[in-house]
């Protein structure tokens, strides 16, 4: 019988990470200022300095956890699909889309097309931020044996609402004003009442309340603009798909618009 | 919101929140020209209303009630472990800004015209 390995430090605290309350910055922080020590001491360790970035990200450290992209692109190569799975996530929820299409891409093609629910959770996630539709009749096609399919629901609302072929210039929108400004996202959800469907994109912000509502009126104008010169009437479409724009897990004070 | 601890408060919190807000737009709309269309969903379609006002307030109306929509639908259907304090304080902010705030300076608005 073989025994199981011991976990590593960086698998403890990978699992912390994960188990601890989002909104507990304090606890959030130890374990992020233990995985930049683990960080320098290792070198190169990919798992590591990704666990290191989705911490950052956890503490609404936007920038720094950005910075780490290039090294991690470099040494993703050759490393655990379900590690590569997760940088891809952390990828899309800082808006490097382009980036992380590519390592999902990638990862499909490496893994035989062997589905693996955090590849299309990732991909689905990816999928939704770039309104890329026929990725998400991919994923739709793939995961079709499933009950509760993300993709096919993201579709089907997008179809009832006649928004299809708007999903990639109203996410393009979307991106551009958000670019620097999102940590985080949340897979599409869909609001399911009566058949009267509608679709939300949720985005997280670590900033102040009074610089959310800013980001918002501003996404609302440039969509409304958007809509209007398709011949789109912007109350509906906007109703039926739109963004959510909601503080970063970890508390944020008015006062100084970073997280306290 | 001192005495929510745990994550099914939280969550009822938020609940708690949309409907309190969705429920004081839905009756000021009436007042403006809402009919509630008993075939459609009221949930969406109030903020489709708000949405095609002229008024920049009610606009902002709209993006608030849509984001406690979402927290509203994340709270009731996700699986233990999606919701945060975090979440919870900003559905409070929320609905006390449309309540407490928004609301208010409408009907000022109003009296004014």
């Amino acid at each position: 019988m073989n025994t199981p390995e011991p976990l590593t430090e960086q698998n403890v605290l990978h699992n912390q990470m994960i188990n601890a309350d989002k909104s507990d910055l304090a606890t959030l922080r130890d374990i992020v200022w233990k995985l930049r020590k683990l960080d320098r001491k290792l070198g190169n360790d990919f798992s590591t300095r990704m666990s290191l970035q989705i911490g950052l990200m956890a503490i609404g450290e936007r920038e720094e956890a950005d910075s780490l992209t290039e090294s991690l692109l470099g040494l993703c190569p050759k490393q655990n699909p379900i590690d590569i799975a997760m940088f891809a996530g952390s990828l899309a929820g800082l808006l490097r889309l382009d980036e992380a299409h590519l390592v999902i891409r990638r990862l499909f093609e490496s893994s035989g097309r062997r589905v693996m629910p955090y590849l299309i959770g990732a991909a689905t996630h990816c999928a939704a931020l770039e309104g890329d539709a026929d990725w998400m009749a991919e994923l739709a096609e793939m995961t079709s044996d499933e009950s509760n399919s993300s993709a096919s629901e993201i579709l089907e609302v997008l179809n009832v609402a006649e928004l299809v072929d708007h999903f990639a210039p109203h996410q393009n929108i979307v991106n551009q004003i958000m670019r620097s400004h999102q940590c985080g996202s949340k897979i599409a959800r869909c609001l399911r009442e009566k058949g009267d469907e509608a679709l939300s994109v949720i985005r997280y912000v670590p900033s102040s309340r009074a610089k959310r509502t800013e980001l918002q009126t501003e996404i609302r104008l440039a969509l409304s603009a958007y809509y209007k010169s398709v011949g789109l009437d912007p109350s509906i479409c906007l109703s039926h798909f739109s963004t959510a724009i909601l503080p970063h897990p970890v508390a944020i004070t008015e006062q100084d618009g970073v997280a306290a | 919101m001192r005495d929510a601890h745990t994550e099914a408060e939280w969550r009822t919190v938020i609940n708690r929140c949309y409907y309190g807000a969705f429920r004081t737009m839905r009756g000021y709309a009436r007042t403006v020209g809402f009919v509630v269309d008993r075939n459609r969903s009221v949930h969406r379609h109030l903020i489709q209303f708000l949405h095609a006002s002229d008024d920049a307030t009610l606009n902002q109306c709209a993006d608030l009630l849509f984001n406690l929509r979402t927290l509203r639908e994340i709270s009731d259907y996700d699986e233990p472990g999606g919701i945060t304090k975090t979440d919870a304080q900003g559905a409070i902010e929320d609905a006390a800004d449309i309540i407490e705030e928004k609301l208010v300076e409408i009907e000022a608005k109003k009296k004014i015209r």
